[in-house]
């Protein structure tokens, strides 16, 4: 009987477990995506969400050293090096970022789009709002997706399997999307937050995005009146400290129409890193180059090759004051840092551990006072969109329709005028002609944008990279140091090239074209 | 002595004394054919409970004997004897050897099995064979042992050193680790003592495997530990004492040819030089300033620390016939390389056997292990940043300036002051087990057994860092933070098992039935808390920190599997071998509708050896042919890998931090088991009169529907989801090999050799077959035809001489000039792109093998190890490119770069451009080596003396790891663990040791 007894308990034993409930596990930190799309929080969480690719410092600060204003001498973390000077391939890791970068916006924006309308007890206004700044996200994505590769596929919700061979759309119909969502976009957008949301996209920003997509699409006359809209908002002035709106200290200038946020240590960046003199804790890895510092017209408003008032052996003396705003000469104080390059004994001196290969370093975007650890040592916000460009766009649109009015001289002036900087007006008188006028619009969005990241678009379009990109580039005068081997003359960085058959857009990623096989590769990459 | 010879006249008396009576003690010794006592002989008289196991000195002592019964001696790998006792008191036994080994039991899943009646491919391991190497970690001491067990080692860091183990190659793009189980639950191979391991079975074929069903696509490890015998207490003691070094380090050029070698290389870039003449002529003057002209080998200057290391291992077992126990204790501690870079471990384990009864016993295995393991505070990685840096560190970097103060390196914190002044990182990681069993005998042949196994491990990390004030020409810089992160994580893992065992013979017919069932739920808990702001660089406590800025992280996940299996053997006559096993398992990995699975498998042995008509065939012993077919499964890919979850994450509105929503990866929820079909076939031979065996197997290894993220275009947006997309072949055959020899009486010798072959071949891959490059431009591919991970690249034609070769040659990537690699143009186009990128190689190593010699003069012994690959390829792009920038270091190799005087060069110009640095043949070498792993010379002295300090046995010995290696490579790369010199670096270990038993 006994042995019964225990031959039922071990069938029991072995038998009690047929209930699936305890293979049923769900993860505990997480919700799932069909769960999730419930309540009016979480439906901002999730457009939220999409902010967090907005701000990219660690690769975008690095931009301008595909351009002529900059070298970056180390390929970590970005080897943007290899497109400054030509002998970057389809594997070069900086082309592949970006298009992941745009991609993952894409598809995060594309997820909200796909799924709010699940969400059912929310405002019609609100819903509209969310909507909308997602729509700007995904737009902004496009944009510079365009920009720098040219023609690539235009994904509008989350793809099903069968659609991830997707093929590229021609960079036109890409524009034209993005346009129409920024007009609809607008529409939804209010003028500006309350102080909790400061930092989302206002109707300000779409009109301004909308206005800078169609002047580098090239359509003149919308362009100007997408800027002139954004000017009759009446919600912003140039800011009179330039340099602030870059060091974290001035946040909320009602100059800024866009910019990706930042908090010291809890949410921050590494922008000093980058951009820092060695003396500051920085590794000096996006430095200027001498055609950036040529670029700053002399105090008389006239470029240096024409000014009575410059002089190549005090060369940064009477200059635009952006210049040593900007670029860091020899005395110039960052942060109460004197760095002297001219010093071999200086941490910032060539030749030194991670100094400047040029002899200057970036003031700009250094923030006001800089953290410890190296990777997130900056809490200053990353300026997408300001008023600046806005009247510059409205300008260059204008200039480029040949419609040339006050308002045309009244926008650079305002940009050149701003308290601190006072460059001279430029009237009718100092530039009479179109070209004239085309030049000095050019000039200003070079010296007022540096750093920013709209050189590499600007020398695209304009149609100047093969001029600007070929040959040496260099640094400092070597006037200081007798023991180098250039000493009397310029040193030279790095010789450049430009294949002007392929260089004007980026490659694909070559592990992109290796995946998709309708993907089709740029030409000549 | 004295007491023995009272006792012995005692018996003698009592003998005579009482010769009458029927019962009387007996006493006697069991010796080994060379005269050497036999430890542990079971000694029973034959029909009763009555039996005793022999000492140290071979001796045992029976009371209440009849004269009419018999005494039977068994001793495993020993001839069975059975003596009459008759009016004999006093007996001297001698045991043969059992040539045949023929009652070899060996482990297997579920249960034991008498080794000539194993029917799958099983790799038996005596303990004996693993814990002779002062190696920590048990995984690594596992390397060589047995065919078709590959261990390879990456790092030498103490407590990171672990071996990582596959079994009959690679089968999955996932994790290839085999399921290991001790007594019976699944653990971690490194949390076990080797000193307590009995005995180790590799399960390398479906047949033995499947019965493990979802988690034995990788193979099963099945260790046995030591258990108690009856008798007296044995207590041993055993430690070693060692100091490491490194194997290998980058041989890196010292400040004035880095300074040459970089001025070229920009010069060659188009840029001017960076170093003046005057800079480096100053290096010439051996009375230079060196704080102005400082010359650093920062690889080695980094290694601080002792290496010395110790292990120290007791252990007390005995018992009665009915109660037996064995305690354990290890304690491991391990200095690294570098200061501050520690680990030390302590383990505990008391196994204990009861008979309650006659037909009920039970039995408490209980364990402990308590280890921290310690670095400097370090950025990304306390070890990467100590080798990362110091391996990237150029020659002009001073570490400290003439008035002590420290340098910035690389625009960051000196890794030299984070060894002397730097916070610490600890990392606790605790376990203690219980594995509680009863057995109970129901009928003749019918045994339930029940287990309960429940462990609970917690880990806890201490990561306190400190900021560091560095003082320049101009400024004060201050590096770091002062912050601490605590991260505790508990971990539950609860397993139930029951089990029916039967066992039948009918006449020449033998059958056993099994089957068993099986609950495991494991569940983890995390949390993590930040704080930065402390007051000073001394305080690491969280509350010693600022409130504002801190941060808490938790999770937790779960996983939970349920299965049931059974298996019948039967056998005619030993000689005709048959088993099946079905197993059936569901896991949570899963989503509803897929979470079960069944893996069966069926294998047959033919003894050819049993039949009559190979009895005239003198010289064999056993030959044996085996054959199986199963399936296997894996769900080795993390917890969820079905659901697609929202993570959330935060950004900032009005310098307030929100929450944030987003997908993390692309769904996909009909995700089920990856499936792994092997079949194979087998052959074992013992001749010589048992002095020669062989085991020889071939195996056809099929996995289907692997589980992997197969990558997706990055314009979908969101990371690859796991699935079922692969199918990859492994091909092999293994063979072991032993001697068993001897010269004269005194003089013996083992020689143990294995070696396997595994081919490896991806099947299918769902037309998705890619190509993917690294972050240091390394191409490996994925497709049909080739091993996994393949490299890819272009074919190297040799060096351009001069432009018009240049402009001659079809287009190159970058820009080409003379002293470039030519890359060949494949496809005649013209221009080279990823069309021209061929098979170049694979690093999956074919041709492994292991050779264990071991020989024994009188009381010296000697015995060695090697280890080997006969054909692997080697990608050394990283580990050979020079710099594209001041910060990195030249190698000697690059003195030798293609200048227009230097034509003839090995190594191509030197630029800042990655042009020769792309995947190319030129970087493929033969990885192929030969190392000797172990070497080890003992000693145990006479018995004579150590008896007379009371002890059994005292063996004393010095060992080395690491002595030898043979390789092509250049001899500052270690072809075992083939990293670049940013990563800890495999060690070169002294021992001496003692073995001690009372």
């Amino acid at each position: 009987m006994k042995r019964y007894k225990l031959l039922a308990l071990l069938s029991c034993l072995l038998a009690t477990s047929c209930d699936d409930d305890f293979l049923d596990k769900q993860p505990l930190d997480v919700v799932s995506n069909e769960t999730f799309w419930q309540t009016e929080q979480d439906a901002i969480s999730a457009v939220n969400n999409c902010y967090r690719y907005l701000g990219d410092s660690w690769y975008r600060v690095f931009l301008s050293a595909a351009t002529d204003d900059s070298y970056s001498w180390s390929n970590w973390p970005a080897d943007v090096q290899y497109a400054g000077n030509g002998s970057a391939t389809a594997s070069t890791s900086y082309f592949s970022h970006f298009w992941s970068q745009h991609y993952n916006t894409i598809a995060a924006a594309n997820n909200v789009l796909d799924n709010i309308d699940k969400v059912t007890d929310m405002s019609g206004e609100l819903r509209a709002r969310l909507k909308a700044e997602t729509t700007f996200i995904r737009a902004y994505a496009y944009q510079q997706l365009v920009g720098m590769y040219g023609d690539v596929p235009l994904i509008t919700h989350i793809q099903s399997t069968d659609e991830f061979n997707i093929e590229r759309t021609p960079k036109a119909e890409v524009v034209a999307f993005i346009v129409n969502d920024l007009t609809t976009a607008a529409e939804s957008l209010p003028l500006s937050y309350d102080a909790a949301d400061q930092g989302r996209i206002t109707k300000g920003a779409a009109l301004a995005l909308k206005a800078r997509t169609l002047l580098y699409q090239e359509e003149w006359a919308e362009a100007a009146t997408a800027a002139k809209a954004v000017m009759d908002l009446g919600q912003y002035t140039i800011d009179d400290d330039y340099l602030s709106l870059f060091d974290g200290t001035n946040k909320n200038s009602h100059e800024i129409i866009l910019a990706a946020q930042y908090l010291k240590s809890t949410y921050p960046t590494a922008a000093a890193t980058w951009v820092g003199t060695p003396s500051l804790g920085g590794w000096g890895q996006v430095v200027p180059l001498q055609s950036l510092v040529n670029a700053y017209e002399a105090i008389d408003g006239k470029p240096i090759d024409q000014s009575p008032l410059y002089d190549p052996n005090n060369p940064f003396e009477n200059r635009d004051p952006r210049l040593k705003l900007t670029v860091v000469v020899p005395g110039v104080e960052v942060n109460g840092v004197t760095i002297d390059i001219t010093n071999p004994n200086s941490v910032d001196a060539l030749g030194k551990s991670n100094a400047s290969f040029s002899g200057y370093y970036y003031k700009k975007y250094i923030p006001a006072d800089i953290e410890g650890n190296w990777d997130s040592n900056s809490y200053n916000d990353e300026v997408l969109i300001r008023y600046a460009e806005v009247l510059l766009t409205y300008a260059e649109a204008k200039i480029e329709a040949n419609e040339i009015d006050q308002s045309v001289y009244d926008a650079i002036n305002l940009v050149r005028g701003r308290q601190g900087i006072n460059m001279p007006a430029v009237t009718p008188a100092t530039a009479p002609s179109q070209e004239a006028l085309r030049q000095i619009v050019r000039r200003e969005r070079h010296v007022e944008f540096a750093l920013e990241e709209h050189r590499l678009f600007d020398i695209r379009r304009w149609g100047i990279a093969e001029d600007v990109m070929s040959g040496n580039a260099y640094g400092i005068l070597n006037n200081f140091n007798s023991s180098r081997s250039d000493y009397g003359q310029h040193i030279l960085v790095e010789r450049r090239q430009f294949d002007s058959s392929r260089d004007y857009l980026w490659a694909i990623p070559q592990n992109e074209v290796d995946i998709n096989p309708n993907l089709e590769q740029n030409p000549g990459w | 002595m004295k007491k023995k010879l009272l006792l012995l006249t005692f018996f003698l008396l009592h003998f005579i004394a009482g010769y009458s009576q029927e019962l009387k003690p007996i006493l006697g010794t069991v010796k080994d054919g060379s005269g050497s006592p036999l430890i542990g002989v079971s000694v029973t008289e034959a029909g009763t409970q009555k039996g005793a196991i022999t000492d140290v000195n071979g001796s045992f002592q029976l009371n209440n004997v009849a004269p009419q019964s018999k005494l039977i001696f068994t001793y495993i790998g020993y001839l069975t004897k059975e003596v009459t006792v008759g009016d004999q008191a006093t007996f001297n036994i001698t045991l043969e050897e059992d040539a045949k080994a023929l009652e070899e039991v060996v482990v297997v899943g579920y249960g034991t099995q008498k080794k000539v009646n194993v029917t799958g491919a099983v790799s038996a391991v005596k303990g004996d064979d693993l814990n002779w190497k002062p190696v920590g970690q048990t995984s690594a001491a596992l390397q060589g042992v047995a065919s078709g067990v590959t261990v390879t080692q990456s790092t030498g860091q103490p407590g990171s050193d672990q071996g990582n183990i596959n079994i009959r190659g690679i089968g999955t793009l996932n994790n290839n680790d085999p399921l290991v189980l001790v007594d019976g639950v699944q653990y971690n191979i490194n949390d076990i003592d080797p000193n307590d391991i009995e005995s180790i079975s590799v399960l390398k074929d479906a047949a033995a495997a499947s019965i493990y069903g979802v988690r034995a696509a990788n193979g099963v490890i099945l260790i046995t530990t030591k258990r108690g015998g009856s008798g007296k207490p044995r207590v041993t003691y055993n430690n070693y004492f060692g100091w490491q070094e490194p194997t290998r380090l980058s041989k890196f050029v010292g400040a004035q040819s880095f300074m040459e070698l970089a001025n070229l290389m920009y010069q060659n870039s188009g840029s001017g030089a960076i170093y003046s003449d005057e800079q480096i002529a100053a290096y010439n003057d051996p009375n230079r300033d060196v704080n102005q002209y400082p010359d650093n080998y920062w690889l080695d200057k980094i290694l601080t620390g002792s290496g010395f290391q110790q292990s120290h291992s007791l252990s007390v077992g005995g018992g009665t016939d009915n109660a037996k126990y064995r305690f354990s204790t290890n304690y491991f501690d391990q200095k690294g390389l570098i200061k501050n870079m520690d680990f030390e471990r302590l383990t505990v384990r008391l196994n204990t056997d009861v008979n309650i009864n006659e037909k009920l016993s039970f039995s408490s295995d209980i364990s402990a292990k308590i280890s921290d393991r310690r670095e400097p505070q370090g950025i990304e990685g306390s070890t990467w940043y100590q080798f990362g840096q110091a391996a990237i560190i150029n020659p002009l970097t001073p570490d400290r300036y003439a008035d002590g103060s420290w340098a910035i390196v690389r625009g960051g914190q000196n890794p030299l002051r984070f060894q002397e002044e730097g916070g610490i990182y600890s990392y606790k990681d605790n376990l203690f087990t219980g594995n509680f069993r009863a057995d109970y005998t129901l009928l003749k042949g019918l045994k339930l057994t029940g287990m309960a196994s429940v462990n609970y491990q917690s880990g806890y990390t201490s990561q306190h860092n400190k900021a560091f004030d560095y003082v320049t020409e101009e400024s004060v810089v201050t590096l770091g933070r002062n912050d601490v992160t605590k991260q505790s994580t508990d971990n539950w893992f609860k397993n139930f098992q029951g089990f029916v065992e039967y066992q039948k013979d009918i006449a020449n017919h033998s059958f056993r039935f099994f089957g068993g069932a099986s609950r495991l739920s494991r569940t983890t808990d995390e949390l993590t808390g930040y704080r930065q702001n402390l007051p000073n660089g001394n305080l690491e406590q969280i509350d010693a920190g600022a409130a504002d800025g801190q941060t808490t992280n938790g999770t937790a996940d779960e996983y939970a599997l349920e299965s049931y299996f059974g298996r019948i053997n039967y056998s005619f006559n030993e000689k005709y071998l048959l088993e099946a096993n079905i197993r059936r398992d569901g896991s949570s990995r899963f989503a509803t509708g897929q979470k079960w699975g069944t893996f069966p498998s069926f294998s047959a042995g033919w003894r050819i050896s049993g039949e009559e008509f190979m009895q005239s065939v003198g010289f064999l012993q056993e030959l044996k042919l085996r054959g199986s077919w199963g399936k296997l499964g894996n769900d080795n890919i993390g917890n969820y890998p079905y659901q697609t979850t929202v993570g959330f994450n935060s950004y900032p509105f009005g310098g307030v931090l929100n929450t944030t929503g987003g997908l993390t990866a692309y769904p996909n929820s009909s995700l089920s088991w990856e499936v792994t079909q092997m079949t194979d076939i087998g052959l074992d031979v013992a001749i010589l009169s048992g002095k020669v065996d062989a085991a020889f197997d071939y195996f056809i290894k099929n996995t289907d529907d692997i589980l992997l993220q197969l990558p997706i275009p990055s314009t979908v947006g969101l990371s690859a989801p796991y699935q079922n997309a692969g199918s990859v072949r492994n091909t092999g055959w293994e063979l072991a090999l032993n001697y068993h020899g001897n010269i004269g009486q005194d003089f013996k010798y083992d020689v143990g050799a294995n070696l396997s072959d595994v081919k490896n071949e991806i099947r299918d891959l769902k037309d998705a077959d890619y190509i993917t490059t690294d972050n240091n431009g390394i191409t490996t591919a994925y497709q049909v035809g080739d091993p996994i991970g393949a490299f890819y690249g272009y074919e190297v034609e040799g060096i351009f001489q001069t432009a018009d070769e240049v402009s001659q040659h079809a287009t190159q990537p970058g820009t080409a000039a003379p002293g470039d690699l030519i890359y060949k143009d494949q496809n005649n186009d013209e221009v080279i792109n990823a069309e021209d990128r061929v098979y170049l190689g694979s690093n999956i190593p074919r041709y492994t093998y292991g050779l264990n010699l071991n020989s024994s003069y009188k009381g010296f012994g000697l015995t060695a190890f090697f280890q080997g690959v006969a054909k692997v390829d080697i990608n050394t792009l990283v580990l050979k490119r020079a710099p594209y920038s001041t910060d990195g270091n030249f190698k000697e190799i690059h003195q030798d770069s293609w200048t227009p005087e230097n034509t003839d060069a090995a190594f191509p110009r030197l630029t800042t451009s990655t042009q020769n640095y792309q995947s190319s043949s030129y970087w493929i070498e033969s990885g192929a080596y030969l190392r000797l792993k172990s070497l080890q010379v003992s000693y145990n002295l006479p018995s004579e003396w150590v008896s007379k300090v009371g002890l059994a046995r005292c063996r004393i010995y010095a060992s080395g790891q690491n002595l030898l290696t043979w390789s092509k490579l250049d001899d500052d790369i270690d072809p075992e663990a083939p990293n670049d010199s940013r990563y800890y670096p495999q060690v070169k270990t002294y021992t001496f040791g003692l073995n001690l038993e009372f």
